[in-house]
C-alpha cells in the first residue's frame, strides 16, 4: 500500500466503455476514491461495489469522485455495472500495471489487495484503507472521508 | 511464460500424484508417496462424478493443477464445487497460472446452470493462502470442517 503523502502514480487505463481514463481526467474536478478490487460478480466485491453506489449521492454532494479498479476487461466491468445499477467509473487493468505501482498485487502475484485510496486533488494521497475480507472497513472508510469534507 | 490450460485426461495421473506428492510435502510436512495417492487420482480421472482436474501444460508438459469435487446443495438446488489439490511447480509460481487455472474453473462453474458456487478449505493458520484466496475475490464464511476419518 502507498504511503499517505506520496505522489499517486500516474495512470491512463480503459473504462468499461472502452474508453481511455486518467488519473488527471479522473481528478479534474476534486478529490477521488480510488478503489482496488479482485474481480467483478465476486461476492465481496459485489457487496463493496453495491455499499459505494449506495453511497454515491453522498460522495458526490461533498466534491468527491469515485472510480474502481480491478483487471476484468470492459465488457465485464459494463456487465457488472448494469447488473447492479453502479453509478460510478470501472476501470480495466489486465496486466495489472497500475494495480502494481498502486502496491496492491496480491500475495505471491496472485489476485488483488482490497484496498482503498483517497487521493486529493493535487494528486497525492490523503489515506488509504486495506482490508481483504472486511468489507465494512471501506464502507467507513469511504463514510469518514464524506464526513471530513461536509464538515470543512 | 506462454501456457496453456486444458481439462486433465487419465494421461495424467502419475504427474499429477507426484504434484499432489510435493504439495502434501510443502504444505503439510506429510510425506505422502506418488504410489499411495495415484489410485485416488486415477479414480477420479476415469470417473466425472467424482470431481475434475485442469492442468496449465507449458511446452508440452504439465506445469499446474487445480481440482473440483462437488457438493450437492438440496437448498440451493444447485452444487458447489470445492476447489482442491492446487499445485504449482515451483519453477512456474508468480507467472499467473494460478490465477489462470482458478479464473478458468471459476468461469466455467458460473457458465453452468447448476453450479451455484465455490469453496475451498484452507488452514487456520494459514493467513497466506487466506490472504491469496481473497485476492480473487473469495470471502470467509462462518463454518468450521468438522470431521471423523476413518482411516488413521
Amino acid at each position: 500500500m502507498l504511503d499517505t503523502g506520496s505522489q499517486a502514480p500516474a495512470f491512463t487505463l480503459e473504462n468499461e466503455r472502452g474508453e481511455a481514463t486518467s488519473l488527471s481526467d479522473l481528478l479534474s474536478e476534486g478529490p477521488l476514491i480510488l478503489y482496488f478490487y479482485p474481480a467483478d460478480f465476486t461476492p465481496g466485491c459485489t457487496k463493496e461495489a453495491c455499499d459505494i453506489r449506495d453511497l454515491h449521492g453522498q460522495i458526490q454532494a461533498v466534491g468527491l469522485r469515485v472510480a474502481g479498479v480491478s483487471p476484468q476487461d470492459a465488457a465485464s466491468h459494463a456487465r457488472f455495472r448494469d447488473k447492479y445499477e453502479l453509478p460510478f467509473t470501472l476501470l480495466c487493468d489486465p496486466d495489472k500495471t497500475v494495480i502494481r505501482q498502486y502496491d496492491v498485487d496480491g500475495p505471491f502475484g496472485v489476485g488483488v489487495r482490497r484496498v482503498t485510496y483517497l487521493i486529493d486533488q493535487d494528486g497525492r494521497i490523503a489515506d488509504a484503507v486495506q482490508a481483504d475480507l472486511r468489507i465494512g472497513k471501506h464502507r467507513a472508510f469511504i463514510d469518514r472521508a464524506i464526513a471530513v469534507r461536509d464538515s470543512a | 511464460m506462454v501456457f496453456t490450460l486444458r481439462e486433465a485426461t487419465p494421461d495424467d495421473a502419475a504427474t499429477i500424484a507426484d504434484f499432489n506428492s510435493a504439495m502434501a510435502r510443502e504444505t503439510e510436512g506429510k510425506a505422502l508417496a506418488p504410489e499411495r495417492i495415484g489410485p485416488g487420482v486415477a479414480a477420479l480421472l476415469d470417473d466425472g462424478h467424482k470431481g475434475r482436474y485442469w492442468v496449465a501444460e507449458s511446452h508440452g508438459r504439465v506445469v499446474g493443477q487445480i481440482m473440483v469435487t462437488y457438493e450437492w446443495s438440496d437448498w440451493r438446488n444447485a452444487t458447489i464445487w470445492w476447489i482442491q489439490s492446487v499445485y504449482i511447480h515451483p519453477d512456474h509460481r508468480r507467472q499467473g497460472v494460478f490465477t489462470a487455472l482458478y479464473r478458468h474453473v471459476e468461469d466455467i462453474a458460473r457458465r453452468a446452470d447448476s453450479v451455484c458456487g465455490l469453496r475451498l478449505y484452507v488452514e487456520r493458520g494459514n493467513r497466506r493462502a487466506q490472504e491469496t484466496y481473497a485476492a480473487l475475490g473469495m470471502s470467509k464464511d462462518n463454518y468450521l470442517v468438522m470431521e471423523s476419518m476413518f482411516d488413521s
